[in-house]
């Protein structure tokens, strides 16, 4: 089991004049899957893009086991995470293949079959695989984008409303990677709108409001399923 | 450093494959360039005495423009689903994401002219086929991709990005311009090496500055 732990200490971002993430403190370990709750404009999607690089914190520090790779060595940082965000990031000319393959260079797999082989069984890609993105389903580029996210096994992974524009079976198969990559050692961020079905294989839930946590719930387990709820439909009600 | 080498080449294999398959690229240049020399030689006499210089104007000036549009292009295929977004969370630097665009822009401007060439020679009655014109317009290239690149990378997530890529493309180009123009003019006119090797060196001095300028700030265009 991996003994990683990625925290954000008091991370502030700001477009423009409104400040969009304030003086947030998050932490997440290996073997955590944490729910991040909020309702929309609560700084969710913003705070993911800052843990996956895309975006810089104006202020404050994300560091992996006391490293904060966002000052030097950033590529090291990038090499652990995996996000699968709202935007597929998939060229729609190259196939399935193509896209997977490209991106397994740019993160330097060595033979990267084996991993991808496993990927598209588990995500029930294989009849999709030398077809263009262009041609797929919202549903399936959105699977394409998770096992992008996965390529490289990062150790922590992060999931941006992926659940929207999956069927049942595809959620199933989402939840059941998710426990298989927590069994593994990764520690994972989603953030869903499908609460009730999320939070069963969540074992940590963290609210967000304004841009700050007002929340976390540690140790979640199916006891405390409808008190979490109830307050975070309580806390959305009054927002 | 095998690392970075072996990143720009995927990013160089990835847009090359992608060009070969919907060609926006290398059609939108070469057809917009051919369009002006086609419309210049109706515009002009074009005799016997037709000046080398003007010539060398109404080449480099519509494969300028062009190339506008093809490098516009290019990262049009990098916002469609916010992959520029994949590269960047990728672990590499972001030197490699300018340079594995830049050769492929040089790619895809080079591959355009041979179309344009052969149109011009025969619509203008000028020879191209010498080593002198060869490598004047790989240099013309090399500049035409590192500054049109640098500038599209900025202007990429600006809302009004086609208005501001020329505007700050074609200021930038007017050294390699009007070096270029000149050493065409000579190079028609069968002028000596020495006497061409000035303007080359004028082209090569302001592609190193904006290459380098470009690695150095690289980290900064690209970010958020």
């Amino acid at each position: 089991m991996k003994n990683n732990h990625l925290l954000c200490k008091s991370i502030t971002k700001r477009f423009g004049n409104n400040k969009v993430i304030s003086n947030l403190d998050l932490s997440l370990k290996s073997g955590d899957v944490a729910l991040l709750l909020g309702k929309n404009g609560a700084g969710k999607s913003t705070l993911i893009k800052l843990l996956s690089f895309l975006s810089l914190p104006d202020s404050g520090e994300i560091t992996i086991n006391d490293i904060n790779y966002h000052k030097n060595d950033s590529e090291n940082y990038r090499r652990q995470v995996g996000s699968a965000l709202h935007e597929n990031m998939l060229y729609n000319d190259l196939t399935v293949k193509e896209n997977l393959f490209f991106f397994s260079k740019l993160y330097f797999i060595q033979n990267p079959e084996k991993n991808l082989e496993n990927l598209i069984k588990n995500l029930s890609l294989s009849e999709y695989i030398d077809k263009k993105i262009r041609f797929l389903s919202h549903g399936i580029r959105k699977k394409v984008s998770i096992a992008k996210a996965l390529l490289h096994n990062p150790n922590f992974i992060f999931f941006d409303e992926i659940e929207s524009g999956l069927d049942k079976n595809s959620t199933n198969e989402l939840e059941d990677l998710i426990l298989e990559k927590k069994q593994s050692g990764a520690g994972i961020l989603l953030t869903s709108h499908m609460i009730r079905q999320s939070i069963n294989i969540s074992n940590k839930v963290v609210i967000m409001n304004k841009g700050n946590i007002s929340k976390i719930f540690s140790n979640v387990s199916s006891k405390n399923h409808k008190e979490i709820i109830n307050y975070y439909e309580k806390i959305t009600s009054q927002i | 450093m095998k690392n970075a080498l072996i990143a720009i080449f995927n990013i160089v294999k990835k847009d090359l494959l992608i060009e070969f398959r919907n060609k926006d690229v290398i059609l939108s240049i070469s057809g917009f360039a051919t369009i002006i020399i086609f419309i210049f030689s109706f515009a002009f006499d074009v005799g016997s005495s037709f000046s080398s210089s003007t010539a060398g104007g109404i080449l480099w000036s519509s494969i300028s423009f062009a190339s506008i549009i093809g490098i516009n292009r290019s990262f049009v295929i990098e916002n469609e689903n916010n992959t520029l977004g994949g590269l960047l969370m990728a672990p590499i630097s972001r030197d490699i994401i300018y340079l594995g665009k830049m050769i492929g822009n040089f790619i895809f401007i080079t591959i355009s002219e041979i179309v344009i060439l052969p149109i011009f020679a025969i619509l203008f009655n000028f020879s191209i086929l010498s080593i002198e014109f060869i490598i004047c317009c790989l240099l013309a290239n090399i500049g035409l991709s590192v500054i049109g690149t640098l500038f599209a990378s900025l202007s990429i997530k600006v809302r009004a990005k086609e208005v501001l890529l020329p505007m700050l493309f074609l200021p930038c180009i007017i050294p390699i311009l009007f070096a270029s123009i000149e050493a065409t003019s000579l190079i028609f006119q069968q002028k000596s090496w020495s006497e061409l090797f000035t303007w080359f060196q004028i082209i090569i001095a302001f592609n190193l500055i904006f290459f380098i300028f470009s690695l150095f700030i690289s980290n900064v265009i690209f970010e958020d």
